[in-house]
C-alpha cells in the first residue's frame, strides 16, 4: 500500500496519511477514556480500549522544544542544513516530532504558538510541518 | 548498607579499542575476554552464562551464540540484548538474576562494537541516530519521525533546549560538563588507546576549557561537537558471580549492592517530559536496595552520550535538585577532587564511546587501581545507564 510515492502505509496508519494527502492533521481519539493519541495504534495506550476513532486536529499547538541541525543524517537533509527539528505539543494534548519551517531558527522560542502546514519535504514526501502562528 | 551481597564482580576486561583499525567486532570481544582472563584466573569452562549486546557495525544473527563458538565457551544460558547505551547495565541485571537464582555460577557480561572503523561517515551520522533508534527512514516503524531528519544530537539538543527554557541553564553550564570529563580522560591511557593502539587515537584526551567547547563546531544547536559522545571501537567484559566464588578468584571482589530499573517507552516525543525521566525511580530503588544514601556515593559513572544527558541524569538521580545541575557542575562537585567525582575515566565524551566502560571503571575505582585518577578510599561506586533519550534507566550500586 502506498499513500504517496515512497511512503508505505499499513491498515492502522492509512487514515493518517489519507489526511495528509487532504491537508488534514488526523489524530486518534479514544471514545472510552477521551484521550487523543499520536501516532496511530490499534489500541488506546492509556486505557487499552481497542480501535480508537479518527478526528481532525485543529492543527494548532505550541513549540515544546527544538534543535537546529547542522549535520544532516542523509544527503537530502545535509542539503537543507541548518533545519529545525522540533517537538510540538498539540492543542489536543499529544506531542509530535516535526520540523519548524518558515522561521529564522534564531527567532524561535520554546512555548510559542505554532500551526500546521503541509509541504513536500527534502525526501519528496508530503508531510505535516509547523510554522510560527501568524507566519 | 546491604550486609549480605549475593552477587559480585570477580573481574573486568577491555579490548584495545578507540580506533581499532583492522579488527572485527567479535575480535574486540575476544580481546576483552582475554583481558578478563588476565584479571581473574577463572577456568573458562566454568563460565556458564554469556550475555552480549547486539552489535550495530557488524551485526550477526544470534550474535551471543556465535560469540560462544568464537571464544570456545559452552554456557547454559546466553542472550544478545538490545538496550542501547544501557545494554551492559541491562545484562548486569540479568546476570545478577541468573547468579542469585543459582541458574548460573559465573556469567560474562560482554559488550562491543566497531563504530569507529566499520561505519562510513554517513553511517556514523545515522548510527548516532540509531543509538536511540531514529534512523532517517520513511519506512514503518520510523515514518512518524524519520522523514523529519532526526539525529541523536538533535534529540539530545532538544533536551538541552527544554532544560534551558525550564530552568535558565546556560550553554556554558552544559560545556562545563565536557570540561570535567575531558580533564578526567586526559591522563587515562587505559585499555582504550594505550596498550598496542596508538596512544590517544580516536579519543579526546586533550583538556579543554568552556570556551574551547563552545568554539567546537555546532552539531545540533545548542550542542557542539565536544558535547557529543565519541564514536568508537570497543570491547568490554565483566565476570559476574557469587561473592563466595569471587573471593576464591580475587582477593578484592566488588559487590553488587543495589540495582534499580525503570522504563517508560522509547520515542522522545512520547515521553511525559524530556528533562525529567524515570532515572529517579531506578536510582531510588537501587539506593534503597543498597541501604545507602546519596551522600555515601564516592564515585559516579554515568552515561554521558551528550552534556545534556549528564546534566539531566545528575538532577534526576537526586544528586542535586531539578534545574540545579548547572550550578552543581560549575561548583566543581563532579570533578576529581569534588564531592561527587563523575566519569573518572573520561566517559563517552573523552575516553571511549563504548557502553561497558562505566562498570569497568567503577570496579577499578573500588579496587583502588586507577592511579592518578583514583578517588582515595572509594567504597561505593554507582554506574548509571540510560537509553532511549533517558526513558530507560538502570542504576547499579557497587561497593567493596
Ligand atoms: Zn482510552
Amino acid at each position: 500500500m502506498e499513500a504517496q510515492t515512497g511512503m508505505r502505509v499499513n491498515t492502522v496508519t492509512q487514515p493518517y496519511w489519507d489526511g495528509v494527502e487532504q491537508g488534514k492533521l488526523m489524530l486518534q481519539h479514544c471514545s472510552a477514556c477521551g484521550a487523543y493519541q499520536y501516532y496511530a495504534r490499534p489500541l488506546c495506550a492509556k486505557c487499552h480500549a481497542a480501535e480508537p476513532e479518527w478526528r481532525e486536529a485543529s492543527g494548532n499547538g505550541v513549540l515544546y522544544s527544538y534543535s537546529v541541525v547542522s549535520r544532516g543524517p542523509s544527503p537530502a537533509f545535509q542539503a537543507i542544513v541548518p533545519y529545525v527539528t522540533a517537538i510540538v505539543e498539540l492543542e489536543e494534548g499529544p506531542r509530535m516530532f516535526t520540523n519548524i519551517v518558515d522561521a529564522d531558527p534564531e527567532s524561535l522560542r520554546v512555548g510559542e504558538p505554532v500551526s500546521v502546514v503541509f509541504r513536500e519535504g527534502p525526501e519528496g514526501l508530503r508531510l505535516p510541518y509547523f510554522r510560527p502562528a501568524g507566519a | 548498607m546491604a550486609t549480605n551481597p549475593k552477587v559480585a564482580i570477580a573481574g573486568v576486561g577491555e579490548a584495545r579499542g578507540g580506533r581499532a583499525t583492522g579488527k572485527t567486532t567479535v575480535q574486540l570481544y575476544a580481546e576483552a575476554f582475554l583481558d578478563l582472563l588476565g584479571d581473574c584466573p577463572i577456568d573458562p569452562a566454568s563460565i556458564d552464562g554469556v550475555l552480549t549486546s547486539s552489535p550495530d557495525a557488524e551485526p550477526h544473527h544470534m550474535f551471543s551464540t556465535w560469540l560462544t563458538e568464537y571464544l570456545g565457551l559452552r554456557p547454559k544460558f546466553t542472550s544478545a540484548v538490545q538496550m542501547g547505551g544501557a545494554t551492559p547495565h541491562s545484562n548486569m541485571a540479568l546476570a545478577a538474576a541468573l547468579v542469585e537464582s543459582g541458574r548460573c555460577g559465573a556469567v560474562m557480561v560482554a559488550d562491543g562494537d566497531n563504530r569507529a572503523t566499520k561505519f562510513s561517515r554517513k553511517d556514523k551520522i545515522q548510527a548516532m541516530s540509531s543509538q536511540v533508534g531514529h534512523l532517517s527512514s520513511i519506512e514503518p516503524p520510523h515514518e512518524f519521525d524519520g522523514p523529519y531528519g532526526p539525529t541523536a544530537p538533535a534529540l539530545y539538543g532538544m533536551m538541552a533546549t527544554r532544560h534551558m527554557y525550564e530552568y535558565g541553564s546556560t550553554p556554558e553550564q552544559f560545556a562545563r560538563i565536557a570540561v570535567a570529563f575531558r580533564a578526567h580522560g586526559a591522563p587515562n591511557d587505559g585499555g582504550c588507546g594505550a596498550r598496542g593502539a596508538k596512544k590517544g587515537r580516536g579519543h579526546r584526551r586533550k583538556p579543554v576549557t568552556v570556551e574551547d567547547v563552545l568554539a567546537s563546531p555546532m552539531i545540533a544547536w545548542p550542542l557542539h561537537r565536544d558535547e557529543c559522545a565519541l564514536i568508537s571501537d570497543w570491547g568490554t567484559a565483566i565476570l559476574v558471580t557469587t561473592p563466595e566464588y569471587a573471593s576464591e578468584l580475587r582477593r578484592d571482589p566488588v559487590y553488587l549492592l543495589g540495582l534499580g530499573q525503570a522504563h517508560q517507552g522509547y520515542n522522545p516525543y512520547q515521553a511525559p517530559s524530556i528533562t525529567s525521566f524515570p532515572i529517579s525511580e531506578s536510582a531510588d530503588d537501587a539506593f534503597a536496595a543498597a541501604g545507602i544514601s546519596r551522600d555515601e556515593v564516592d564515585v559516579l559513572e554515568l552515561y554521558d552520550s551528550f552534556t545534556s544527558t549528564a546534566m539531566v541524569t545528575l538532577e534526576n538521580m537526586g544528586f542535586c535538585g531539578a534545574g540545579e545541575g548547572g550550578a552543581f557542575v560549575e561548583a566543581g562537585y563532579i570533578d576529581l577532587g569534588g564531592s561527587l567525582p563523575t566519569n573518572t575515566h573520561g566517559g563517552l565524551l573523552s575516553y571511549n564511546g563504548g557502553h561497558g566502560h562505566f562498570i569497568v571503571e567503577a570496579t577499578r575505582q573500588l579496587r583502588g587501581e586507577c592511579g592518578e585518577r583514583q578517588v582515595a578510599g572509594a567504597k561505593i561506586a554507582v554506574s548509571q545507564g540510560t537509553a532511549a533519550l533517558a526513558s530507560s534507566s538502570i542504576t547499579l550500586v557497587l561497593g567493596t
